[in-house]
């Protein structure tokens, strides 16, 4: 039978349970500092979901959207958006609710195979933990998953669905031109939902402020160029996640402008962010697991491996230009190139292999890292083609971690620990390789 | 001055006690227990089969799943660097190693110099493993020896396609239900082709360079060393004591520590 969820029946204990300890953590952030940049990305993590959860009483419409919908178009219908997977996933991950969020997806029908990053998604739902939207978008990509979870979101709440497309093939004009007729598409779906005019100067504001997010990130991938890397290993998480969920808001511009000035300290000062000196650099390839972002402190704190590049996560391509006056296209450009999208709906030959190897030559890189998300339907086919083009053109070894994304059962940090450290070992082979070849 | 090595696996601890570079003693202790207090007891019963004073082991290095959790290690090195090491003191012109222990399968490309270029495990089901072959010869009502030996004898008439090692119970049911007659020889036979299939595929995956070295307990099985060998295409080398070789390029590594103190 078809689920209908009510308003009345959603229970935010967990959503609120998340907020509080996000503001716990914030709060032992200020009484500890770190960096400024760790502290407002905690700030805006509190400000995101403390919109989502109010967003009805201060009368807004409330969307639901798959990864990679154009927020933007969002923000400047006034609209409160909400990543669904992340949403969900945070909830599960940081109430350590997974497994009752996975078993209530079961139930629904995704089977274990469903990629676990998305399937708590229903399950979240199911369970009425999350906010009811008024709506949800689903943008289909590479990544099927994330696309399809929403639809079941849609069907356990009850309400619409708007599907957009993205070509599966390049930055070829043909796709750019696809790629705008859908963003129209979804304005005029807005407008007949809301009943409202689409508000063309807040959209171009919206992308005057994503342009200069686009700058600044261009200004902190040239200044990690430097060595020692002047930035912590988890750094690239944050960023991900703040442009996945706020891009072209002012709060988002601050974030970012922060994360350069620090990191353009540490560069004058030729300094490391942390005490343990810069012993590797490695590539961080796809997302390391949710669980386990103590695994990247772990990393640079006991072993000085430092992640220098990221060619799914922190990769802004040079020739990535923003146009307040030509927003439409503008967001085609962005989105066509951001990271980790890019990677998805563009070749691999064309775009995520050339991009590592480049990434690896110019930040000096000793070693990759591929997060292997044993769910991921799209990834797992690239690993020997990126592991065989480092080793070949750069000369690097590759270390596949196999792990879920979300579920430490099937690899716990221990487990992947006792990889890495047998991986700094094969990077010591390939640097001294590289030495005797006059390749550093 | 002695050295040790100790390599704490999730079946098996085992120990070596080095002395100018020679095995002085060198034991396995099945583990069920704590750790640390098992580790602890196997140092020193075999420092006591040495007849060596404790205080003349001058630095101990461990290795292995748990060799984290024991207190009084000077050193841990991974599994694959221990094995690296004692492999090529045993057979310096290995390139490829096939550790097959209790509960993991790794396979490890060493380049010329004998260092480690690449690694293959499969932690994540029994398939490849001891307890796979243990709960196999279970059922075949024989000991893991007995089985070996009957795998070489046998004629191959079916193989297991089913990895999980309960799937793989049904399986070799069946066949006995299929196929009333069909002997030991046989059944042992096809469930040793079909982990030499699954390892060797892993083996493949980093590309096997000769000379290839068995290690862990798995190695004393001689059905499998047979059909493995058959299924690389070349000779799998085997050391006399395979499951010791974690724990003795452990204590090799304690040595090298020594000599530059």
């Amino acid at each position: 039978m078809k689920p209908k969820i009510k308003d009345i029946e959603i229970n935010l204990e967990d959503f609120n349970s998340m907020i509080a300890l996000l503001e716990s953590i914030l709060a032992h952030r200020r009484k500890k500092p770190t960096t400024k940049s760790a502290e407002l990305f905690y700030a805006h993590q509190i400000n995101y979901y403390k919109a989502i959860r109010d967003a009805k009483k201060n009368g807004k419409l409330f969307v639901l959207h798959s990864a990679f919908t154009p927020v933007e178009i969002l923000y400047a219908f006034d609209v409160v958006p909400a990543h669904a997977s992340f949403l969900v996933g945070a909830i599960a991950q940081l109430t350590k609710k997974q497994g009752e969020y996975m078993d209530a997806s079961s139930r629904f029908g995704y089977p274990w195979e469903v990629c676990q990053g998305h399937r708590p998604v229903v399950g979240g739902a199911l369970l009425k933990k999350a906010p009811k939207p008024d709506l949800c978008i689903s943008t289909q990509i590479g990544c099927t998953n994330a696309a399809s979870s929403t639809m079941g979101l849609a069907r356990a709440y009850d309400v619409p669905i708007h599907y957009m497309d993205m070509s599966y093939g390049g930055k070829r004009a043909v796709d750019f031109s696809y790629y705008i007729e859908n963003l129209r598409e979804l304005i005029k779906f807005l407008e007949e939902f809301t009943g409202k005019k689409f508000d063309w100067d807040k959209l171009c504001e919206v992308v005057e402020i994503e342009r200069q997010i686009a700058e600044v990130n261009l200004e902190i991938m040239e200044m990690r160029k430097a060595v020692p890397s002047p930035v912590r290993h988890r750094g690239f998480t944050q960023q991900y996640s703040v442009d996945m969920f706020t891009p072209g808001i002012p709060e988002a511009l601050d974030f970012f402008k922060c994360v350069r000035d620090e990191i353009k300290e540490n560069v004058d000062a030729r300094r490391g962010p942390i005490a343990t000196p810069e012993r590797y650099r490695v590539l961080s390839i796809l997302m390391p697991p949710n669980f386990a972002h103590k695994l990247l402190d772990w990393m640079e704190e006991e072993h000085g491996v430092f992640s220098v590049g990221e060619p799914h996560m922190a990769y802004w391509p040079p020739n990535l230009k923003l146009d307040p006056n030509h927003p439409l296209e503008s967001l085609a450009n962005k989105y066509y190139n951001r990271p980790m999208l890019a990677q998805l709906i563009c070749p691999a030959i064309d775009c995520l292999i050339p991009d590592t190897i480049a990434l690896a030559k110019d930040y000096k890189a000793d070693g990759a890292i591929f997060y292997a998300n044993v769910t991921c339907h799209t990834s797992p086919v690239l690993i020997r083609s990126l592991k065989d083009s480092l080793l070949e053109t750069a000369g690097i070894p590759t270390l596949v971690l196999d792990m879920d994304v979300a579920d430490p059962n099937y690899t716990s940090q221990e487990e992947m620990q006792e990889r890495i450290e047998t991986f700094l070992d094969i990077m010591d082979t390939y640097k001294d390789k590289r030495n005797i070849e006059g390749r550093i | 001055m002695a050295v040790v090595g100790i390599d704490v696996g999730h079946r098996s601890i085992k120990m070596v006690i080095l002395e100018d570079g020679k095995i002085l003693s060198q034991k396995i202790l099945n583990t069920a227990g704590e750790t640390n207090v098992l580790a602890k007891q196997l140092f020193d019963e075999t420092v006591a089969e040495a007849e060596l004073e404790p205080s003349r082991v001058r630095f101990i290095t461990t290795t292995g799943g748990m060799g984290k959790s024991v207190a009084f290690t000077n050193l841990y090195r991974t599994v694959p660097y221990c094995l690296a090491k004692g492999v090529r003191a045993l057979f310096p012109q290995a390139r490829t190693i096939i550790d097959m222990g209790g509960e993991t399968c790794n396979v490890i490309k060493l380049n010329k110099l004998g260092e480690i270029e690449d690694t293959q495990s499969n932690d994540k089901c029994a398939a490849g493993t001891g307890i796979f072959f243990e709960a196999m010869a279970k059922l075949l009502g024989t000991s893991l020896d007995h089985m070996g030996k009957l795998a070489t004898q046998g004629d191959i008439q079916f193989e297991i396609s089913s990895m999980c090692v309960v799937f793989a119970e049904q399986e070799v049911i069946s066949h006995c239900h299929e196929n009333p007659d069909i002997s030991a020889e046989a059944l042992a036979a096809g469930i040793h082709l079909s982990i030499a299939e699954r390892v060797a595929g892993l083996a493949k995956r980093l590309g096997i360079t000769e000379e290839i070295v068995l290690t862990g307990g798995v190695a004393k099985n001689m059905g499998f060393v047979k059909f493995l060998s058959q299924r690389i295409h070349a000779l799998a080398r085997v050391p006399a004591d395979p499951q010791i070789i974690a724990a003795y390029g452990a204590a090799l590594i304690s040595q090298e520590r020594i000599d530059t103190l």
